[in-house]
């Protein structure tokens, strides 16, 4: 169990379903990115945590390109972007400064969360009690210098998976380990 | 007819206010900079940043016209930044603009900030510049133009992931240094060896112009912990060779920003470089610029310190540009995050 509960979220999530996914390249991230952006469906909370460099940023580039060629960059410096025009609006958010996320947060700035499209937000851990269920939880793990190790959960309520929920974890079952669809 | 500008500038953690007469000579220029109120955070807070500007975009406005001995209907017209920046920042120099503008029937303008840091590099020269490469590289972005006039900026290429700026800032957090990271990179870095470590230059595969500072940042961590991705990260007062860490880092990174926009400046055919932003302080990166400009015939024109971090000086000056080209705005002027 993994408590959930929060100003964001305020219920108890459980872990539906877990794969793990070996990225040999960046590229490989990347396309396992597009895989996700083309996918996702409208309401989605993907949470991303992993050490500096784990390829988080990667990953929520390559969203960017499947959703609609958005030119995704790290939100370090702005705390959050907004891409519009593709498929779905990308909101895009980052904690690595946990302080001034959740000042943003709670500035108005969880309304994104929840919003429409799709919501990516980086260092999600140091925010975690803020975030909605479910949400797509995917971590980064440095495996090798060029490999990496990529943990994708979906943290839904208990009970059995509907809606958002049960599109998500069907959605996971049948990603592509190469990002590169069948 | 007055040829005076004010310009108010609130996009990011600086609240500031200038006069400028004809785009060109600084009359007054003050600042006041957030940078205490946002340390304790690593990073500038959006909510304490817009509550810092209301407080202050008065009495910076007041001291302003006070140091240029003033009055408001000395003015020719208002110039205010309206773009890209954090939204709540941009609204309190918007408004007070645009409540300028209606008690006062002066007219306004909207700037683009990253156009007006480019117009910074500029302003100075005894003759204009154009058409330049110009480098905009700070906390928020790392990014070529093609800058065909103060006015027309081309993007050519900007960075795939980290701006420099902000790979300075997780660096140095890496090696237990205070926020800002360049400066305080910059203090550690001329007591190390730049070739201490070989750090990677990113080049992109296809031979383009373009940046990317992630890899670097990775390859500082997987240094310090010893080549070893598995590794822990040592805490930074068990970091031995903190400053070739520093040193060797800088060097990369000014090694990349050099050599992109002098091969920009090439493949363009163009002899003129403007580099602009806060990480333009930075004192190596304007030495290799130097030294690595000169064998080519190029000039590289960088802003007087003062104006290399956010400042209104720029924006009254490229403020009159627009006035000169007939783009004043009316009174929905708005602002916007990028």
């Amino acid at each position: 169990m993994i408590n959930g509960a929060g100003q964001g979220g305020g219920c108890m999530v459980r872990e539906l379903v877990l794969r793990e996914i070996v990225s040999h390249s960046s590229e490989q991230t990347l396309a396992i990115g597009e895989w996700l952006g083309r996918e996702l469906p409208s309401g989605t909370l993907l949470a991303l945590d992993g050490d500096l460099g784990a390829g988080k940023t990667t990953l929520t580039r390559g969203i960017g390109q499947g959703l609609g060629g958005y030119p995704v960059s790290s939100p370090s410096f702005t705390l959050h972007d907004l891409h519009e025009g593709g498929r779905l609006p990308l909101s895009h958010c980052d904690a690595w400064m946990e302080g001034r996320e959740v000042a943003f947060l709670r500035d108005g700035g969880s309304e994104w969360l929840a919003g429409e499209g799709i919501c990516v937000v980086e260092w999600a851990e140091r925010v975690r009690e803020w975030l909605p269920c479910p949400r797509l939880w995917v971590r980064l793990l440095h495996r090798t210098l060029q490999t990496r190790r990529l943990e994708l959960r979906v943290l839904g309520p208990d009970g059995s998976p509907e809606g958002l929920t049960q599109v998500l974890v069907q959605l996971l079952e049948r990603l592509p380990e190469s990002g590169e669809s069948p | 007819m007055s040829k005076l500008i004010l310009g108010i500038e609130s996009s990011c953690d600086e609240t500031a206010v200038a006069v400028v007469e004809a785009g060109r000579k600084e009359i007054a220029s003050v600042i006041h900079s957030q940078i205490s109120e946002h340390a304790p955070w690593g990073g500038v807070v959006p909510e304490i940043a817009s509550r810092s500007h209301l407080d202050q975009i008065l009495p910076v406005l007041d001291r302003c016209l006070e140091e240029a001995q003033l009055e408001l209907t000395d003015l020719a017209g208002i110039a205010v930044t309206t773009k890209p920046g954090l939204i709540g920042s941009l609204l309190v120099g918007v408004g007070a603009a645009k409540g300028l503008a209606l008690a006062t029937d002066l007219p306004l303008v909207g700037v683009d900030h990253i156009e007006a840091h480019v117009y910074a590099a500029a302003m100075d020269l005894p003759a204009p510049p154009y058409p330049a490469i110009a480098l905009v590289v700070s906390g928020g972005h790392t990014a070529l133009y093609l800058a065909e006039g103060p006015l027309s900026m081309k993007p050519l290429a900007s960075t795939l992931d980290d701006a420099a700026g902000e790979a300075f800032d997780k660096v140095a957090h890496m090696l237990g240094l205070s926020y800002p990271g360049g400066p305080s990179i910059a203090k550690l870095a001329p007591k190390g060896d730049p070739r201490a470590i070989p750090f990677p230059r990113y080049r992109p595969k296809d031979g383009s112009i373009g940046f990317s500072f992630s890899g670097l940042k990775t390859a500082v961590l997987y240094h310090l912990r010893g080549g070893d991705a598995l590794a822990a990260t040592p805490a930074p007062e068990d970091i031995v060779d903190a400053a070739n860490v520093a040193a060797s880092f800088q060097e990369a990174v000014v090694d990349a920003l050099v050599k992109m926009t002098l091969r920009a400046a090439q493949d363009n055919h163009l002899d003129q470089v403007l580099v602009a932003g806060g990480v333009g302080c930075n004192q190596r990166l304007r030495e290799v610029f130097a030294a690595a400009s000169e064998p080519d015939g190029i000039e590289t024109h960088f802003p007087p310190p003062n104006r290399c971090t956010d400042n209104a000086v720029m924006i009254a000056g490229l403020g009159w540009h627009l006035f000169e080209a007939g783009r004043a705005a009316d009174l929905d002027l708005d602002a916007s995050p990028r």
